[in-house]
This record gives C-alpha cells, structure tokens and sequence, in this order.
C-alpha cells in the first residue's frame, strides 16, 4: 500500500492508472476500511487545484477547494448567493475547512448540501484519469461507474440573472440534512425564462420537478400560486432518525411553497 | 502478531520537526496522542464533538476525521501552542475568568476555535462566535459562559495587541 | 449576610487554567508502559441464552493476552449503581453471564497488545445463541406470560424492598395517605393525563476510560474516569474477591458525569485483566460503545390525576409510573422512588395522595443515574398538569404555584412516608424563595404580556411557558463526606476530601469553604481530591450532595483546624484562648492588639515547642437533605406547518441557598438547562425492532449546540439555608427539570397543543397539530 502526492495533473493522470487506486481529497468521508484495502491512495493535496475565481459570470471551482473556501471567495458581492446559503448550512467550521468540493462531487455525501444547488445550476464537471473532459454533473450522478478511475479537477456553472431559494431540514443547526430544496430562476421582465427545482435527501438520490419547472416557464410568478405549481408533485422519502418519509414529503413541499412565495409567487 | 504496515511522514507541530511512524490509515488524532500530544483530546471520533480540534496549516480541523498520511510536511498547530500553564494566552486566561471552563474536555478545542475566530474577526457578535464555535460540543455550560469568554478574550486580545 | 471573603465570590476554578492549556489530566492521558488494550464482544440478540461460546481461535491470535467470559469470571451478583453499601440497586448482574439482556450485553473481552488486534480478535470468538423471546413494551413486563429477564439468584440487600423479577419487577414504590377517592369526588373538576419521558445519553465529552496499574507493594492501582471513587474501589473488591487494602482508586480529571460515571461500567473487568495477567490494563470506550451498551436516562410513563375545587384547592392527586429499568436495575429502585420522593412536597398542601410506582425490566439499554434523578421524568408531567389544570380553572399558573408551593417551615407528608429508596423521615423547608424565583424569572420572559397573547405572524406562532422544581441535597444519613487538612510553614493548607470534581469545579468551592472557615485568602488552600489512598472517604458526585454535604463536613475540619491555630496561638502569647480570634491569616489578641502571623503560628508548632502537625478531619452526614427550588419560563416560536419549535428565550432562577461561587453556580444551571432544551426537543434513542439502538452515534443522535441556543438567562435569587456551609444548598441537577416541561407549556400557550411525549420532535407536534386542526 503506498500513499502518493502527485503535485501536477500529468502525475495524477499517471497515478489514476494504477489498479487499486483511491482519490483522497479531504478524506473526511473515506472510511478506515477503505484506505485499509486501497493499494494506492492518491492524496489531491499537493495539487494546485484549491482556486475559487469567477471569470466572465462564469465560477470555476478546483476539486481541492474546501467548503469554507467557497463561502470566504462569494464573501462580499456574492455574499446571499444560493452556494452560501447551502454551505454555510454544511456540517460545523472545522469540517468544511476539510470537505472539499471535488469530494462533494464525486461522494455526494448526505452532509455537504451542494447536490440541490449544482443541479439546479448545472454546473460542469471537469475530471481527469479514466475520462477526460468537462461532463455534466448530473451525468457524474447518474453514472458514477463510469467515472471510476477518473479525478475532479473542476466544477464551473454560471449564474447570471438568476434568482435562487435554498432550504434544507435537519434536526439541529449542525445536523445533516433530512432534505434540501433549491429553486432557481431565470426571470427577464417578470417572465421567467428557465427554472430548475431540485429536491436532494429523497429515496431517489435527488429529484427534479420538471413538470412543475414547465408551469412556471413563461409565466409571471406573481400569477401563479405555489400550490398550482406544485400540484402533483409527489416526492417520496424514506424514514430517517429526522423523521418518516410521510412527514418529510410533507414538509419538503411546504419548504418549496415557501421559496416560492420568497421569489415572488402570489400568495 | 500480525505485521500492520507502517509508513513514516514528517510533520511541523508547535513549531517544531517529527517525524512520526504509523499505518496508513491512522487518523492524526491517534498519531498526535500517541507521540504524548494528549492535549488533543478524543470525544466520538465522527467530527462532531470538536474535542480533537487542531490548526492545519492555520485552519481549525477535527483530527479524528483526517489521515495522519495526508497531513504530511504541515504545520499542526495544538492548543499548547497557543499558550501553556506557565505561559498563557490571554484567550485560555478569558475562559478562566469567564468561568467557562466547567470538566474542560471541550476547552482546548474551544480556545482553538477562538484563537481562529479572532485572528479572522477581531470582533465578532454572538451569532459569529456561535457559528465558529459550532464545531465544538460542551455538555457542562450550555455555551453561555464560554460565549461570554470569548468576548471577553477579543477583549484581551485587543488590549495585547 | 456576613462579611465573607471567599464565598459568594467568583473565584477562579482551581484546575481551569490547566485544563484551557490541555494539561495531560484525564484518565487516558495517563500512559501506562505496555497495557494490554481491552475490547469487549457485545450480544447482537435483545434476549439470549449461550450455548456455546468458542474463544480458542481469538485465544490463539498472536498478540492476545487473555480471553474472558462467563466461564473464566467470578460468578458473583452485584449491581453497577455507584451507591452507599448496601445499595438499593438490586444485585441482578454477572461481570458475564449464560444469559444476555439487551443487543450491547457483555459477551466477552480480549486483552491483546494493541486494541486492535483485541477487536479483530472480538470477531473472532465464535457464540452460539438460543435466542429467546424479548420484552420491550413495559406496560406488557408484569404480565403472565412475559418473558422473564432474570431467573436466576438475582436479589437484593434490602429487605424492605419490593423485588419481584419473576414479574420483570424492579421496584414497586406506593404510598397513601388521605384518601384520594374521596377526594376526587369533593373535586369541582378531576383530570387526568399520561405523560411519557425517553431515554437519553449523557453524552458526557470524555468516554468511560479505565487504566489499571500495580504501585511498588504490588497493589492494584486503578486510575478511572469516575464519579463515585470509593464505591468503586468496594465493588471491584466484592466482585473480584481482591481485597480492598489491595486496591486504590484514583480519580483524576473528569471530562463530564452527569451520572453516566456514578456507575461502576468497566472497573472490575479492566482490573480482572491486570491481576490475572499482572499487566498495565486499560480500556477506553468508543461513543458507539457508550450509546450500545452504556446507561440511559430511564424511560417512565406517568399518569397523573388531579381533582381541584373551582378557586384552585387541588383535593387529591393519584399518580401512576412505569419506570424502564431496561435489562438490569441500577439505579431504578431510588430513580423511581423519586419520581414521587421529590416531585410530591412541592404542592404539600394536597391531603388526598396516592402514589403508585414500578420499575420493571425490559431487554432494552440499562437505566441509570441520569442528572435529575427521577425528578426529570416526575416534573415534566406534573408541571403539564397544573398548566393544564389551571388553565380550565382560569387562574395564572404562576400564581397559582406562588400560593401553593411548599414554603419555608414548612413539611410534607411525602417526606415520612417516602425517602431516596426507602422509609423517610420528617424533614421542615428550612428555605424557600420559590415565589421570588416565579416573579423574576416572569418578569425577564414578559409573563404579563405575553401569556395568553396569541401572538402570531404568518405560520410563526408564539406563546410562554413556566415550569418550577425542585430536588434536594444529599441524601440524609445515608450521604457521608470526610475532609482532611493540614496547615504547611508559609500559613498554607492541605486540602484533602474524598469528593468527586467531574468538572463541576467542586475542589473550588470546597477550597473556598475552607478558606472562609480559616480566614485565609482562596490561594492558600490547596486541594487534593478523590483518591482512595490518600484522601478521607466521600460518597462522590451524585445527589447534589457535594457543596452541601462534603461542604458542611469541609467547613467542620477547617473550623476543627482553626482551633488548634488557636491553641498554639493561646500557647504563644500565653493568655486563654477565649481572648483571641481569627483574622485575616492571623490571630488577634483584641485586647492588647497583639497579632500572631498564620506563618509564625505554623513555625512554631512545627519547630519550636510542644511541636506537632496542626491537622484535623471531619466527616458530615446530614439528618436534612435541603431543597434547592428553581423556577423556569419559556418563549418558543412554533411553525405550524412543519412543527418546528424554536426555542427563543429560557430564563431559570434558581434558589440554591449561597451560592458558594455564582458564575459556577450559573454554570451548573446553564448546562442543566441547554441538556434539559435538548432532551426535550431534539434527543432520543432510536430502537429497530430488535432492539438495538439505531442511532448509536452523534452523527445520528443529535444534541444540541452554539448555533442551536436560545437566549438563556439565570437569575441566582438570594438565599440562606440554615443547614448549609454559609448558607449553601445544591445546585446540580434541579434545573434539568424545568426547561422541558416550561418549553411544553409555552408550546400550549402558542398553539393549544399538549405534548405528552417527549422529545417534542417536529413530526409529533406537527401530527398533534393535525389532530386539533390547527394551521
């Protein structure tokens, strides 16, 4: 077993080849078993890839940033902006100055909150190894096996003239999350022009209401009600220590009728 | 007895070079204890309870949810750092006054978590000392005193400076 | 109030400053040379028989020292409960045993060179079981054909007692007196509800560890993370035949009790590990370790009925518990007893009573010491109940407690029929400023306004809630504390007491005591606590027992010290000893106004003349166990869509007498209270349907932190108890018991919904919510 440090992209492409091979980046979701039976770690720590910048409305995030990082880089100008709101309601200070975003990605631990937000983004993934190239980041969900060998080097969405509702549900301020909710809008004029709203923590491992995201295109909000948009979206949970799956669904529609109304559906 | 493979690694700790033997999947909690850093306390091992909180690199983390391999070559920084019985920083002498320290299992997590908050936030309201120290559980003070410790230690601090 | 000089003053914690700058004082940070590690093999079956157990694969694993299980172990009964001999815990438990109780009963341990290889050696110990069937519902544990827990000599010292495990029956508790039959027909109005407590954890930071070590005759030396240091160095001696003069326990720092460390959990094993190998030994629990298999806050349902006339009088009261002792009984019998013991005097003026309690086995974790003792589980009924009750009648509950609370000479019929476990005896409230700690803590919450208010904005519903309690301090003439001092040359003192600091800062106020009793500035009392060789014997950390009953036995040993400065100083200056009195550090011949140092007195009697060690010990057992009182109000915000509770505002004063040193006593009250918020809303043991705790982390069980707090507010409201060192009483547990029932009625006042289960979780109050239609 050998624990390596590659310090540039050409030696982690390298080292991805080997048999065996784990991607340890803050490694707080990598259990001892796992290191136990990895015949290479390949730590992403030395890589130069902890960078938060945004460049023509465009963010780009390396694999290695930490969450904290995030919120410190929106700090300011982004300072409301839905990533925010979903980290800083991420696991507790000392944790996310270690769970980084390549991790997040790749694991989607239930703690880390940024499923929702990303989706609904549709943030890019770029990853090195076994594939090489940018791929959507709800391919990488929905096909993980393929993406088996391979290494996040970046994550990079845009958001510009959006406006965005985050929520989750947990038993205590540091809990992890029972259920998120995230909306997000494209409005020109009152119109809204795309929307995205994506449930995480239900039995799918996330959920988007597309026929609710279809009632609301081309619509004013202020003309729809939370309660049409939202008729008949059903989303299932399963129990959890937070609560049954009956009460969850329940309350993840109340969150949404909630976010809907903050973004400016009638009431 | 079964052979456990060892790798060796250096670390930076209080200022000073180690370097440390120990299995690959070692957690930094376990190497710093077992190499006499016991001020690192052990409270879950599940990066609740903030009890084996140490600075990476300046950072506040839970050792217990990090690979001792993967903090190789950095600079770990323990509360005894920060000031020791003989030599205090005015932010454990805050937690005294404060009367914030109750059986003091949390305290060097917390005095760690402050140190941090305040190099970043001199003054900080309630709500920025609840959100820093939100990685740190205490069940002796319901956290009122220890808030108040920490205003007290920005206070301190301040006056040092 | 005199002038002190040290008590009533915020003095610094002796060992805060040590413990902020991570000094190695906690039980593992003590480094034994080689120690075998211990890990132990849990019963994976809520209810089981062994048919076979195979250890010679995990005996024979390189690096394995020893293998112990039923077969190798003393088969000797005794309970865990870290009580007074004889205990009133039933002795109902094996270091092993053929049988286990619950998924995280003790199968087997293995000693082994590294913990590791002692865990994968656990693994590989091969047990067959026959599993039997499992007890989990306690309204079904009496009941003919119920699977019995313990069928074997399981029994206990105490004659008196009612101990039927054939019926799963830890405990039975009743009392009568007037009749409340007869009482309830007077009644105007006659209500009854049942209220349902849960388990909890402790979840103090520092795990259970144990190191075992032999001193240089060979004796045994166990350095524990205890509460209870000299019942421990008993039960190990009872358990593994080891004598106690063999045996010393040391207690150093604690990292947190709360009753989770009043029991005697690993003691006994890691010391059979040493004595038979004769090898450091130590083991040092896993939280997952301490939630499987440690002890809980007992579960009870409680039935309460309370008939009251129209202006208020309440004419009888009938209470019915049913405590889960869950597999073994520590504790349960004086847990149980009160639950009525300290929940009952509050309203002494009720003449119809009657009290029926029982304590009984199931196959789930074991009860045990769990601050509040009892009292948690009675008061968060009770204090429903007359919010309830006074709310038909249309009288103000805080009035309504003002009126008719115990009061300062005052007694209750409670106090002669029912005791900590057994008989009790007449006792007077020798101090109540329960009224005074009602009307503060109503005026920081804004009873007036906002009682009864309605508030609410969108979904956002608001309202306050009171609850009041009490506990004692001590258990009478059972609670023994000793102290010991010696005065050194520079006019210092040795400070040596038997009682337990797990953090509350106790060797602080009993150093302060000292101090005040010998006049002598905080610094000049050094203490040294809880170590079996060296220190005079202390029941330990339980009871609220430590400022009041170790305080009253510090305070008698420095006044004993004092005397002999005096004679020495009589003896000097060569006049009767009536002449001359204390000052600060120096005794004073008012007369002549000659003074002699605390330094010169000290010199002399060691160098001079007629030379001898001035040093004294005393011991104190009190007759009375005073009552603490404290009152507690409650805002809460309610979501009525999600039923989410936020809790905005707690505020508790608190009656403790003198508080020896406020901002500890503060401290005790505000850590009572964040647990008691967090018990009430937020933590509990989840159980699959085997038994076994599914959430046996704080990944899954969540308790509460910084960014969960409300605004908590402790108002000390001055006092003096007659039978306190200085005035003090205790101020340990009694503020656990008011925060959740005080949050439950403000819950009522916001929306009407009555919790009768606790933890009051979004999802049941949102059901509730559904129930009364309320959106």
């Amino acid at each position: 077993m050998e624990w390596h440090w590659p310090k540039d992209l050409e030696e982690l492409a390298r080292l991805l080849k080997e048999e065996g091979a784990l991607i340890h980046a803050g490694g707080t979701a990598i259990r001892e078993e796992r290191i136990k039976s990895a015949v290479h770690v390949i730590d992403m720590s030395c890589l130069p890839l902890n960078y938060v910048k945004r460049q023509d409305g465009v963010w780009h995030i390396g694999a290695t940033a930490v969450l904290n990082d995030i919120i410190d880089a929106f700090e300011g100008a982004h300072g409301d902006h839905l990533l925010v709101k979903a980290l800083k309601n991420t696991a507790t200070t000392p944790l996310r100055n270690r769970i980084t975003v390549g991790g997040s990605v790749f694991l989607s631990p239930l703690w880390s909150n940024l499923m929702g937000p990303l989706l609904a983004l549709e943030a890019e993934v770029e990853v090195v190894g076994k594939l090489n190239g940018t791929y959507k980041y709800e391919d990488l969900l929905s096909k993980k096996a393929e993406f088996q060998g391979s290494a996040v080097k970046e994550i990079k969405f845009s958001d510009k003239n959006i406006m965005y509702f985050f929520d989750r549900f947990a038993r205590t301020a540091t809990d992890y999350s029972a259920f998120t909710v995230t909306i997000v809008l494209a409005v020109e004029t009152d119109v809204v022009k795309d929307a995205k709203i994506v449930v995480t923590g239900c039995k799918k491992i996330y959920e988007r209401l597309s026929q609710a995201e279809t009632k609301v295109i081309g619509k004013k909000l202020k003309e729809l009600t939370p309660e049409d948009i939202l008729e008949g979206a059903n989303v299932e949970f399963a129990d959890k220590p937070a609560g049954s799956g009956a009460y969850l669904a329940e309350v993840s529609k109340v969150f949404l009728c909630r976010g809907l109304e903050a973004l400016g559906c009638a009431r | 007895m079964c052979e456990v493979m060892k790798m060796k690694a250096n670390f930076k700790i209080n200022g000073k070079n180690f370097e440390f033997e120990f299995p690959p999947h070692a957690k930094l909690l376990d190497v710093l204890r077992e190499n006499g850093f016991t001020e690192v306390k052990c409270g879950c091992r599940e990066g609740f309870c903030g009890a084996c909180s140490v600075l990476l690199d300046g950072k506040l983390v839970n050792s217990c949810m990090i690979y001792a391999a993967s903090a190789k070559d950095r600079e770990i920084t323990t509360v005894k750092k920060i000031g020791t019985l003989h030599e205090p920083h005015p932010i454990q002498e805050a937690f005294v006054e404060a009367g914030a320290v109750q059986c003091g299992y949390c305290t060097p997590g917390m005095v760690l978590a402050t140190y941090t908050l305040l190099e970043r936030n001199p003054n900080p309201t309630d709500e920025e000392i609840k959100e820093a120290l939100d990685g740190n559980f205490c069940r002796c003070t319901g956290y009122v005193k220890i808030i108040d410790a920490v205003k007290l230690a920005a206070e301190k601090v301040k006056e040092n400076d | 109030m005199t002038n002190y000089i040290n008590v009533g003053k915020n003095k610094e914690k002796v060992d805060a400053l040590a413990l902020a700058t991570g000094e190695p004082l906690f039980t593992d940070d003590f480094f034994l040379k080689d120690p075998l590690h211990i890990a132990f093999l849990y019963s994976p079956h809520a209810h089981a028989r062994i048919k076979s157990i195979d250890t010679s694969e995990a005996e024979s694993t390189p690096g394995v020292a020893l293998v112990l299980t039923y077969k190798n172990t003393p088969r000797v009964l005794y309970t865990s409960a870290g009580q007074s001999y004889p205990e009133l815990s039933p002795y109902d438990m094996y270091m092993f045993d053929e049988k286990v109780r619950f998924v995280g009963d003790r199968v087997a341990l293995v000693a082994a060179e590294t913990l590791e290889i002692a865990k994968e050696a656990v693994k590989k110990i091969k047990v067959e079981y026959e599993v039997l069937p499992a007890l989990f519902d306690i309204e079904k544990a009496e009941k003919d054909g119920a699977p019995v827990l313990h069928d074997g000599d399981e029994h206990t010292l105490i004659s008196s007692a009612i101990y039927k495990p054939e019926k799963n029956l830890v405990a039975r508790i009743s009392f009568i007196y007037g009749d409340s039959k007869k009482g309830f027909e007077e009644s105007d109005l006659v209500e009854e509800a049942t209220y349902y407590t849960h388990n909890a954890s402790h979840c103090a930071l520092e795990t259970h560890a144990v190191k075992a070590t032999f001193d240089q005759y060979g004796r045994l030396v166990l350095i524990t993370s205890t509460q209870v240091p000299f019942h421990t160095r008993r039960i190990v001696s009872s358990v593994l035949g080891i004598p106690i003069s063999k045996i010393r326990v040391i207690k150093p720092r604690i990292g947190g009790g709360f009753g989770s460390k009043q029991e005697v959990l690993f003691e006994p094993y890691v010391a059979l590990v040493a004595w038979r190998t004769k090898r450091p030994a130590q083991v040092v629990t896993s939280r997952e370790e301490y939630f499987i298999s440690g002890r809980t806050r007992h579960a009870m349902r409680s039935k309460i009925k309370i008939g009251a006339k129209k202006d208020g009088t309440i004419v009888a009261m009938e209470i019915d518990d049913l405590m889960n002792a869950g597999a073994y009984g520590p504790h349960g019998p004086t847990v149980l007893s009160n639950t009525g013991a300290k929940v009952l005097p509050l309203f002494n003026k009720i003449n119809n009573v009657s009290f029926f309690a029982d304590c009984v086995y199931t196959n789930l974790p074991v009860g045990g010491a769990y601050r509040g003792y009892g009292a948690t589980q009675g008061f968060f009924g009770l204090n429903q109940h007359i919010d309830h009750i006074t709310r038909l009648l249309g009288i103000d509950m805080a009035n309504f407690v003002k009126k008719w609370h115990i009061k300062s000479g005052e007694t209750s019929e409670v106090f002669k029929v029912i005791g900590e476990g057994k008989t009790g005896h007449e006792q007077f409230v020798t101090s109540c400023k329960l009224s005074e700690c009602i009307d503060a803590a109503a005026q920081v919450i804004g009873w007036k306004e906002k009682r009864n208010a309605k508030r609410r904005e969108g979904d956002k519903f608001y309202g306050v809630g009171m609850a009041v309690a009490t506990q004692g301090s001590g258990i009478p003439l059972v609670d023994m504390g000793g102290a010991h001092m010696k005065m050194n040359e520079d006019g210092s003192f040795n400070l040596h007491v038997g009682a337990t600091d797990i953090g509350t800062g106790s060797d602080t106020v009993l150093a302060q005591i000292a101090a005040e009793a010998l006049r002598v500035p905080f610094e000049k009392i050094i203490v040294y606590s809880s170590d079996t060789d060296m220190t005079p014997y202390d029941v330990g950390a339980y009871a609220s027992s430590t400022t009041y009953v170790s305080g009253n036995a510090v305070k008698k040993c420095a006044e004993k010290v004092a005397s002999q400065i005096l004679d020495v100083a009589s003896e000097m200056f060569e006049c009767p000893k009536e002449e001359l009195s204390l000052g600060l550090e120096k005794v004073i011949h008012e007369k002549s106004g000659r003074m002699l140092s605390f330094k010169d007195i000290a010199y002399y009697a060691f160098y001079t003349k007629n030379q001898f060690q001035i040093e004294d010990s005393a011991s104190f057992v009190s007759p009375v166990s005073p009552f603490p009182f404290c009152a507690t109000f409650a805002e809460v915000e309610v979501d009525v869509k999600t039923g989410i509770v936020k809790p905005l505002k707690v505020v508790t004063a608190m009656d403790c007498g003198v508080a020896v040193n406020p901002k500890l006593a503060e401290g005790q009250v505000e850590g009572a209270v964040l647990n008691s918020i967090s018990f009430s809303l937020c933590e509990e043991y989840l159980f699959d349907e085997s038994g076994k705790v599914k959430n046996a982390s704080f990944w899954d069980y969540k308790a509460y932190k910084t960014t969960d707090l409300p605004d908590i507010v402790t108002i000390l409201v001055p006092s003096f108890e007659d039978f306190g060192p200085y005035g003090a009483k205790s101020v340990g547990e009694v503020a656990i018991n008011t925060p959740g029932p005080a949050i439950a009625n403000a819950i009522y006042d916001a929306v009407g919904v009555r919790m009768y289960n606790l933890p009051i979780t979004p999802e049941r109050l949102l059901k509730a919510l559904k129930e009364k239609d309320i959106s």
